[in-house]
Parts: structure tokens; sequence; C-alpha cells
């Protein structure tokens, strides 16, 4: 919906949201009623939208009562588990930048960082980096380091 | 934990009283293991599906579920109660779930991981319609698949603020907050994202 004075998307699409204020819905009801660009775009925006999954988690009560004990559990062991975490990522962020090395012999530095240079930062960054991740990205490490 | 005086997300509704909420936080602060239970109890399957929702697995959802309410736990002695705990595990819960999704993308980068297929439920499913005809089931089953592949490729930002808008009905203000964005900024990114699904529609309906 580009023709047209006062034809606008996004605001058809906060307007969708009720996300404007009384005014400006107002302003948008009555674009519509002359408007028939907009009509037919505000048609097909809640077409789109209805079409999109929205999908919802079955209840299980079991699986419910399992997560609470299990949430229980790690609790008590949750310092620890904090601590393997950061220990863990520093590990993981070492092993990258060892890989990362490997990877490009020529010495010299680019003035710009790289791509994996960024993405070394935001894994480094993140604040969550779970065991399993680590485990299995310093595996497949190893495989890299032993085959090449 | 001050009583919560300002009203909660649109979407998260209230799994218990205010004041109760309140007594359980101090319990649990004091060391109470029933009162985390109950809290936990009352927002786990909330919490569950929010970062389902996010991630597109179940497994996934619940590590980010439980990590939360871990945080909640160790933020109990600081917790001042600026917000309700649900307010505060939806916000953890969605920063978690994007820190997901841009390492699962980085992996790949790097890795060149292939991410393991997601375990949405059956597109078909979550659009039903006894009446529909078997062709017209099939277009919905296309339909559906497409919309869901093109939400699972977002950026993590842009996913997030749909979900938290088209499927939470968290207010654009709200999420604002929750992801800790500019108002300006999560209108942009809700713009882009739906301009992916109205371009993927338009192929949709142009191929049929």
């Amino acid at each position: 919906m580009t023709t047209g004075k006062g034809c606008d998307q996004q605001l058809l699409l906060l307007y969708h949201y009720h996300e404007l204020d009384a005014e400006q819905m107002r302003s948008v009801a009555t674009h519509l009623e002359h408007c028939s660009a907009c009509r037919q775009e505000r048609d097909q925006l809640a077409q789109v939208l209805a079409a999109i999954p929205a999908p919802q988690p079955e209840r299980n009560s079991a699986r419910h009562r399992l997560f609470t004990e299990k949430v229980m559990r790690q609790r008590q062991r949750s310092p620890h588990r904090h601590m393997g975490a950061w220990g863990g990522a520093l590990a993981a962020a070492g092993a990258l930048a060892i890989y990362m090395v490997m990877l490009q012999p020529a010495p010299p530095p680019p003035v710009a960082p790289t791509s994996a240079q960024a993405d070394i930062e935001v894994l480094e960054q993140l604040d969550m980096l779970q065991d399993l991740d680590l485990l299995q990205n310093l595996e497949i490490l190893q495989e890299l380091e032993g085959a090449g | 934990m001050a009583v919560v005086d300002t009203p909660l997300c649109g979407g998260y509704s209230l799994p218990m009283q205010p004041s109760t909420e309140t007594i359980l936080v101090q319990q649990a602060r004091d060391g109470e293991e029933h009162a985390f239970a109950a809290l936990v109890d009352a927002h786990s399957e909330k919490i569950i599906s929010l970062a389902w929702r996010l991630t597109g697995s179940r497994a996934v959802a619940e590590d980010i579920a439980q990590e939360a309410f871990l945080r909640l736990f160790r933020s109990l002695a600081s917790f001042r109660g600026d917000s309700s705990v649900g307010t505060w595990l939806y916000r953890t819960t969605s920063r978690l779930a994007i820190d997901h999704l841009r390492r699962e993308k980085i992996k790949r980068r790097i890795f060149l991981f292939r991410s393991a297929d997601s375990e949405q439920s059956d597109p078909l499913e979550m659009v039903a319609d006894s009446s529909a005809s078997p062709h017209e089931l099939l277009q919905a089953r296309e339909t559906a698949a497409r919309m869901q592949r093109v939400l699972q490729r977002l950026p993590a930002r842009q996913k997030a603020v749909f979900i938290l808008r088209q499927q939470e009905g968290l207010s654009l203000k709200e999420i604002a907050e929750t992801l800790n964005l500019e108002l300006g900024t999560v209108k942009a990114h809700l713009h882009r994202a739906v301009s992916q699904f109205r371009k993927e529609f338009s192929e949709i309906k142009e191929s049929l």
C-alpha cells in the first residue's frame, strides 16, 4: 500500500494491533472508509497473520511435575553449575580461537575484525552456554584437528 | 518483594494472587523449598510455552526455562519486585532464547551445522478445519509449513518481537521493556517480520 496520500503500511500494521493512540486510530479508520487499496491491504494483512501457525505445547501434568522436580534438584547444585558453565564457556572460546588460528595461518592482522572474529566475540559475550553445546563443539574441534 | 501494583503483561495472565506471590518469594528467600517449588509450578507451563515458541524445540525450551528459574533462584536475595515474578521470568526467558537462537546461527555458520528438524507440531494440526476438502487441507498444510519456515528463519530479535506481539499478546511497549529495546526499534522489527510473511504469502498465492 504505497499509493495515495495517507496510505501507510506500517500505520496499518499498528492499527491492526491497536497500537495507535485514539486519535490515530480514528484517523486510520476514517482513511479506510475512503481508501479501497488500504481496505484490501488490511484484509490481506489479517489473512497473512491468520495463516501463521501458533503452536501450543500440549499440557502434560506428569511432565510438568518432572520439570519442577528437575529445577528443584538443579537449584541445589546451582552455584557449581554456574561456575561450570563459565569454565566451559572460557574453554570453548579458547578452543575456537585456536581453531580459527589454524584456519588462518597467514600472520597479517586485519585492520577490521573478520566475521569469524566477530562471531567469536559474540560467543564470548553470550551468557548462557550450555554444557552440552560446549562438549559437542569441542568434540568437533578435536575431530577437525585430528583430520587436518 | 513489593506487591505488584502495575498491570501485568497483556500476554501474561496472573497465575496467582500478587499477595500470595509476595509471600512465596519471601519464603523462598528464607530457604523454604516448597515456596520456590510453588513458584516454579505456577509459572513453568507459560514459560516453557514461550521458550518453545521462540526456539521451536521442546527440549531446548525446557533447558531455557530451567535456566530462567535457576536465575530467579539466584536473584531472590536481590529481587526488588519492580516487576512480578512472571514478568521477570518472561524477560529472562526471552533474552535467553534470543541468545540461544543467535548462538545456533553462529554455530551453523562456523561449523556448517544443519539445525535439527524443528519439533513444532504438524502445521496441519494448527490450521485444522474439519470442513475443508483434501485439496484445501493440502494447501493449508503447505501454507502453514512455509509460514512456519519463514518464522524460524527470522533474525532472533525480529522473531522474538513478532512472537511476543502476535502469539503472546504483549503490547509493543511491554515488548520494548522485556527486550530492553527502544519502542521505535520494536516497531521496526515487527514491520520487517510481517513484511517477510507478506512476501511469502504473496508467493504462495501466486503459485496456487
